[in-house]
């Protein structure tokens, strides 16, 4: 624990709500440090002490990050700030934070409330969508008869090619069925965000802004997304969240 | 795909619903997200954030290729009857591919700290591993022996 005598102790920064949100009593940040409000007209900043010279970066800081604006979230909207962001003194958020962006915040907070971030995370069972590549391509099938039965240096050129092929054809698979995907939930969305990601068994990675009288279609139409698509890709719903996604400056 | 056909509405289980979310879903969701705030101190993060970055633009690679060669390659075509914890941990087996395997799990290895710290997570769900830094546990696996032995050599090199 630090105390207020340290020095070089700082305001972390979680993010930004209305002014007249209250704070759990219980709720600890960074470091097990209590969480409270630094209020600057109709906005707030959601901070707790933290040490300038202490290494963030650890498990346990970014858990404390998304623990505490998760949290908020579930009271009321919440802009939340990137992990890490650490401001020098009370006075400092008030200053260089709340004053010049008091207008832009309180816009961004009413366009918030009343939503929260939806997560999806698509991933398809890799036997299953390797063997419909397989099947559906003469010539993915083809290679792979001839590299299984062959030495890696001499099938070099082939091994490549093969899964040249084969990336290529997820690819198309992917974009496909994350097509279907978007176009069952989508419209429960003010808005949405494809994430980039990687992977063979990559689907769909996609947050969504959900307005809360939505939210209960929303969840039956992702269980009934993962029925359908059970057996071949597994479908993960992470949320209600803080909105991560969905707060882009807009310099 | 045609998901009317869906048959009579119920909670089939089908759908994974973390809560609290793991760290890997932490990771993933707030890392490199959130309002960017000038004039402040920003803490370092060690490199973090270029890691995860740089994993999402290695995917057209040759080693990438080789490694969805391999994958396709050791594909039993003529074992579909799988149940579904098999599969699960199939998909454990080889989630990432490439260099985005080493560089994901070089940036996740910094969040997650040692292997003790790692142990208290070890009861999640079997196909969140994938997203933990925990790819080259040793676990049985059903492949010929010509195969598995062309494998380790690669990981040698």
């Amino acid at each position: 624990m630090t105390t207020p005598s340290d020095v070089g102790l700082g305001c972390y920064l979680y993010g930004i709500v209305t002014a007249d949100l209250v704070v759990p009593a219980d709720l600890a940040g960074v470091g097990d440090e209590p969480v409270s409000l630094i209020p600057y007209g109709d906005v707030a900043a959601i901070t707790s002490p933290l040490d300038s010279e202490r290494a963030l970066a650890g498990r346990a800081d970014l858990m404390a990050h998304g623990r505490v604006l998760d949290a908020i979230a579930a009271l009321g909207p919440v802009i939340p700030v990137r992990f890490g962001s650490l401001l020098q003194d009370r006075d400092a958020v008030r200053s260089e934070l709340l004053e010049p962006g008091h207008d832009r915040f309180h816009a961004m907070l009413a366009d918030l409330a009343g939503h929260s971030q939806f997560t999806v995370r698509a991933r398809y069972d890799e036997q299953q969508i390797l063997t419909e590549v397989v099947a559906e391509n003469p010539e993915i099938a083809r290679l792979r008869a001839v590299t299984r039965e062959r030495s890696d240096d001499s099938s070099y050129g082939d091994r490549v090619r093969l899964g040249e092929l084969v990336s290529h054809a997820l690819e198309a698979k992917s974009a496909a069925d994350g097509q279907t995907l978007l176009s069952h939930i989508e419209r429960y969305a003010a808005a949405v965000n494809i994430r980039e990601s990687a992977g063979l068994d990559r689907l769909l990675d996609a947050a969504l802004l959900v307005d809360d009288s939505r939210r209960a279609e929303f969840e039956l139409a992702m269980e009934e997304l993962a029925e359908a698509f059970a057996g071949r890709a597994h479908l993960k719903l992470i949320g209600p969240t803080a909105p991560y996604d969905f707060v882009e400056a807009e310099e | 795909m045609t998901i009317a056909a869906t048959g009579p509405r119920r909670s089939g289980g089908y759908l994974d619903r973390p809560a609290p979310s793991s760290l890997a879903d932490v990771i993933d969701s707030i890392l490199d997200k959130g309002l960017v705030i000038d004039a402040y101190v920003r803490v370092s993060l060690v490199g973090i954030e270029l890691l995860t970055i740089d994993a999402r633009i290695v995917i057209a690679s040759v080693d990438t290729y080789l490694r969805f060669a391999e994958a396709t390659n050791r594909l039993d075509l003529y074992e579909k009857s799988k149940d579904l914890p098999e599969v699960i941990e199939d998909m454990t087996e080889s989630g990432a591919q490439g260099k985005s395997r080493g560089l994901l799990s070089g940036a996740k290895e910094a969040l997650l700290g040692s292997d003790d710290d790692r142990r208290s997570d070890d009861n999640r769900r079997a196909d969140e591993e994938e997203d933990t830094g925990d790819y080259e546990e040793a676990r049985p696996r059903r492949r010929p022996a010509k195969k598995a032995a062309a494998r380790r050599r690669r990981n040698e090199e």
